[in-house]
């Protein structure tokens, strides 16, 4: 099997490092979006833990 | 015509800004010769090209007057938050709304007309011709109103903001870009001798708009930062 | 009235949560694959542009782009009217949730863009109205996500942003006629349009297939990041189930 339409659809025509920049470039903020997102989650989600035990102490503490 | 309650309490908002002011006159000119300097730096920068400084008369007007004007806007707030008037005004029981367009507007006449009558001066530093003055300061006049509203909006968003000054142009210049877009066209259509008069009516409207709109997202943003 | 239970529901944070969180798979699937799909078609079937060859194929990834950027700028500010109106901090979750998405592509928007214009006129910036409005809409959402940040206490930078996005609402059209106004008046039309004047449906469908699936993955991005925002604006969730 020959490589040569596939060296053909890797150089665009010419214009790889323009295409492949931009789509390149899209998969990169596609990922920082995933991933941020799935950060901030768990990241909230800790946090929300954290509040729910210092408020359970904090009630525990109260009553005598 | 007896004034009503509440065109009375603007009134003396208006005119406490305006007598406020005028205490701080060094203060007020300030903007002014920021923009003059703006003026004689450019064709410095550039070359004495008569034609050149004339087709850039418009952006460098236009810019200079919108950056000399968000040169006061960050202090419009913040003495009166410090010494208590700001929670006054919240307190007086007439709309805060109203009386903070009586501010905006006090401001517009402190900043921005000088800013109108500077600009003849500014606009011969870079060839603008005496024909096309008239229509510049109009231009002008109602462009640095739409400043001075938006503006002083974006000035009491970030009046609680803990951080930054920076902050305020960030948000304030985008809105700015319809402004620059027609005024600049004002007056570049009155240097080249044609009629300005469909740039000006869509600064009227923009004027009108930024009337309407300006002082409810002032008070709104006020009563945020007062809490 | 039991139409309107819907609505006063989605106040209620647990509920959110949860909904949220099914949701987000529902639309990562479709959005994956259908962009699979989309970008094989774009860059494998479609005929290259008689002008622009190759280029244009940048244009899968530019224009939905440009799409999801105003959709999320106007649901935010949508998001963050309704937050203000009827005080629902879900709503200003929902806003907080939608910024950086819609910021991250209109980046995306921009750069892919220049990257388009490059070969064609031969400067890495062009004046075009497309890409100044876009520019400016991205100045917006800094704007937006730099007055959030400079608060300490999240129901202030709640309100004071969703008053900046209101604002913002209103000039968005103001801007967008402006920008192209002024640039008929200095340029032909140097638009970035692929195919001549009408796209052939060898080009359109991947294009449509691509901003249907950019939608759903912003869908289910945004889902994500509104259960972390919505969690955060909670003082105590004991109704977090354990095995989060």
């Amino acid at each position: 099997m020959s490589l040569a339409p596939f060296i053909h659809f890797i150089q665009m025509g010419g214009y790889a490092a323009y295409v492949w920049t931009a789509y390149g470039l899209t998969a990169g903020v596609y990922l920082w979006n995933i991933v941020s997102a799935r950060q901030s989650h768990t990241r909230a989600i800790k946090r929300a833990r954290q509040r729910l035990v210092a408020s359970a102490e904090s009630q525990a503490a109260e009553q005598p | 015509m007896p004034l009503t309650r509440t065109s009375h309490a603007v009134w003396l908002v208006y005119t406490r800004e305006l007598r406020l002011a005028w205490r701080r006159w060094g203060q007020l000119l300030q903007p002014v010769v920021f923009f003059v300097i703006i003026g004689a730096l450019f064709p410095l920068a550039l070359a004495p090209e008569p034609l050149l400084l004339q087709t850039l008369a418009p952006g460098v007007v236009w810019v200079g007057a919108l950056l000399s004007s968000l040169l006061g806007l960050e202090s419009l707030f913040k003495m009166d938050r410090e010494d208590g008037t700001l929670e006054q005004l919240l307190l007086t029981g007439q709309p805060l709304s109203l009386l903070l367009l009586g501010k905006l507007l006090a401001h517009w006449c402190v900043s921005g007309w000088p800013l109108v009558m500077a600009s003849p001066l500014v606009g011969a530093m870079l060839g603008v011709p005496a024909h096309a003055q008239l229509t510049s300061m109009l231009a002008l006049w109602l462009g640095t109103g739409v400043m001075s509203l938006l503006g002083g909006a974006g000035a009491a968003l970030t009046l609680a903001a803990q951080k930054g000054s920076v902050l305020l142009s960030v948000l304030v210049l985008p809105l700015m870009i319809p402004v620059i877009i027609f005024g600049a066209r004002a007056t570049d259509l009155a240097v080249h001798t044609e009629t300005a008069a469909n740039a000006v009516w869509l600064l009227v409207s923009l004027f009108v708009l930024a009337l309407t709109l300006a002082p409810v997202a002032t008070a709104a943003a006020v009563r945020i930062s007062l809490e | 009235m039991a139409t309107w239970v819907w609505f006063h529901k989605l106040a209620s944070p647990p509920h959110v949560y949860r909904i949220a969180g099914r949701l987000a798979r529902w639309f990562a699937v479709p959005g994956v694959l259908i962009l699979i799909l989309g970008l094989y078609g774009g860059l494998i079937t479609a005929p290259a542009d008689y002008q622009q060859g190759d280029s244009f194929r940048i244009i899968y990834v530019h224009a939905p782009a440009a799409w999801l950027s105003l959709l999320c700028y106007a649901t935010m500010a949508l998001a963050a009217a309704v937050g203000l109106v009827w005080r629902m901090k879900v709503a200003h979750a929902f806003a907080a949730a939608t910024a950086p998405i819609g910021a991250s592509f209109a980046l995306v928007c921009l750069v892919s863009g220049s990257l388009w214009g490059r070969p064609m006129w031969g400067t890495w910036w062009v004046w075009d109205a497309r890409l100044t409005s876009q520019l400016v809409l991205f100045f917006l959402y800094l704007g937006y996500m730099a007055l959030r940040h400079s608060f300490d206490e999240l129901s202030r930078a709640d309100r004071a942003s969703a008053v900046l996005a209101v604002i913002g609402l209103v000039n968005v059209p103001i801007i967008h006629y402006s920008v192209y106004w002024w640039s008929t008046l200095h340029q032909g039309s140097t638009v970035l349009r692929a195919g001549g004047p009408s796209m052939p449906p060898s080009m359109l469908v991947p294009l449509l297939l691509c901003f249907f699936a950019y939608t759903c993955c912003y869908g289910a991005l945004v889902c994500v990041r509104l259960q972390a925002e919505v969690l955060n604006r909670e003082r105590s969730p004991n109704w977090l189930s354990r095995n989060e």
